[in-house]
């Protein structure tokens, strides 16, 4: 006799399918399971499955073996590029033989003020000087926060921003520069690639609360009251009844 | 669990560690804060494929830093400018500019935009239409412009040696080259009909770009060969050494001054 039903291993995918989750937009539930690695920063990945050893010089099979980063809750507030707090050790003066200490190594934060076409509002965020590179190398702010997929942007703030972007591209005519038409063609046809609809647009970058959230008050009714409903069943009924009387017609 | 009031204590303290370490302490006491790239210094055991590879933190938590970006020499950003910038350039020219430069002045302030794809096709479209389109479309670059307010004001001296020739358009033009540095290809220069023999004043028309048209005054002399002229170099001369030039010159044009320089030179330095 098995202890539980099914695998324990299998109850995160098993709770998403039952309830409220079920009733959750296909669309969204894709994109919470195509999760895949974030590109590497604080190591240098190998690439390739197979090396000459260096010694030996013969074939092996070697693997990339990830080195686990602390995100601290500041870096979903800002935009940190990827980058995060390496928790370790490391050895006095790089000597195996000497002793072992601990090592933390922070990423360096600035201040700055970001300005985002779609939006058209100037942000304060802290970022890295590694974000600042990948924004100049996707030419653009707006770029960037589109481009990149949410595991490397690896922030609320950055998914948020990007859930904004999109709502205001699908919106354009209400939302995008209402007073300005010429500049709002421009910026529409620099971003056009984007765009997606609006209902999926809604959905992106949010946690698994918040949609829980959100589709609750989408399915939220206000309870009608039981009165109505007896009015009309009464009604019905009394309808019935006059119907199935026979009609008395009077002879002349 | 928690009480508010540690709440409220935990967010007042974490407001002033923030404000701390930004503003009040000084670079040489704060940790490093850099993006480092790390490597382990034990190797991991290869896992069977599909598995996770079986980590033991104290042996594979310990790391040596690689690499730390903030050694790395700063590279250079490249933009494409949209107006007039002092010492850099005019519009639709591509500049390389420091990082801090590039964010803070020229892409904050609207003065350069990024080397996309489309903003370049977007300048080289403008550039196409200054060279193909109909004269009075095109607009004067601002190199042109200089160029136009520097020969307004320039004087031209062409030489002539004493023997019969016509002042053609090639030789002006490599007067030009040679004593002003300017390189005025012969299609945008327009001498008078009459061929030029005697010595006199001339007038000369420079076209800039196919747009402007400067009349610049042309004297024709005689070539005078002053001992000052004999050594007067040009800028690239002044580059190499100053006396193996000199003795090169010497030596190509006259044997005996040579051989008394030198002599000088000895007596100077023994």
């Amino acid at each position: 006799m098995p202890l539980h039903k099914y695998p324990p291993k299998i109850w995160e995918a098993l709770k998403l399918k039952q309830g409220i989750y079920s009733r959750l937009p296909q669309h969204y539930l894709r994109s919470l399971e195509q999760t895949r690695p974030p590109t590497p920063v604080h190591w240098k990945p190998l690439g390739v499955k197979f090396r000459a050893n260096p010694k030996t010089g013969h074939k092996e099979r070697v693997q990339d073996v990830p080195i686990p980063i602390y995100y601290p809750p500041e870096s979903h507030d800002g935009l940190w590029g990827g980058e995060g707090w390496i928790s370790g050790f490391r050895y006095a003066s790089n000597d195996k033989m000497s002793n072992r200490l601990k090592k933390v190594w922070k990423p360096q934060l600035f201040v700055r003020e970001l300005y985002s076409e779609i939006l058209d509002h100037r942000f304060t965020i802290t970022v890295t000087a590694r974000t600042l590179n990948l924004i100049d190398a996707a030419y653009g702010f707006d770029f960037y926060i589109l481009k990149t997929p949410k595991e490397d942007l690896n922030s609320k703030l950055g998914m948020d921003l990007k859930r904004a972007m999109l709502l205001r591209l699908a919106f354009k005519d209400t939302q995008l520069y209402p007073e300005d038409p010429a500049k709002r063609e421009k910026i529409y046809a620099k971003y056009k690639q984007f765009e997606i609809p609006a209902e999926e647009a809604e959905w992106v970058g949010l946690s698994l609360e918040e949609a829980v959230e959100k589709q609750r008050q989408l399915e939220h009714k206000e309870p009608e009251p039981l009165f109505k409903s007896c009015v009309e069943k009464l009604v019905k009924e009394l309808a019935v009844q006059k119907l199935s009387e026979p009609q008395l017609v009077e002879k002349k | 669990m928690w009480s508010t009031s540690h709440h409220v204590l935990r967010d007042v303290v974490r407001e002033l560690t923030k404000l701390t370490h930004s503003s009040v302490r000084c670079f040489s006491k704060t940790s490093c804060k850099n993006t480092v790239v790390v490597e382990r210094w034990w190797q991991v055991p290869l896992s069977k494929e599909g598995r996770p590879p079986r980590l033991y933190p104290r042996r594979h938590q310990v790391y040596k830093v690689v690499e730390d970006t903030k050694n790395a020499p700063k590279e250079k950003l490249e933009l494409i400018l949209t107006q007039t910038v002092p010492k850099l350039g005019g519009r639709g020219d591509t500049v390389f500019v420091k990082k801090n430069v590039g964010r803070n002045k020229l892409l904050a302030k609207d003065l350069a935009v990024y080397p996309s794809p489309e903003n370049k096709e977007m300048f080289a479209e403008e550039l196409r239409l200054l060279r193909e389109g109909k004269p009075e479309e095109r607009t004067q670059t601002r190199t042109g412009q200089l160029t136009v307010e520097f020969l307004k004001h320039m004087e031209m001296k062409v030489e002539k040696k004493p023997s019969e020739y016509d002042i053609t358009k090639e030789i002006v033009c490599r007067q030009f080259l040679t004593k002003r540095g300017v390189f005025v290809p012969p299609h945008a220069l327009k001498l008078s009909e009459e061929p030029i023999k005697d010595l006199g004043d001339y007038w000369c028309e420079v076209t800039v770009n196919g747009i402007d048209t400067v009349r610049i005054p042309m004297s024709v002399v005689t070539t005078i060969r002053s001992q000052r002229q004999l050594f007067q170099r040009l800028p690239f001369q002044r580059l190499l050494g100053k006396h193996i030039l000199h003795l090169w010159y010497l030596i190509l044009t006259d044997p005996e001054l040579m051989l008394s320089h030198i002599k000088l030179q000895q007596n100077v330095n023994p």
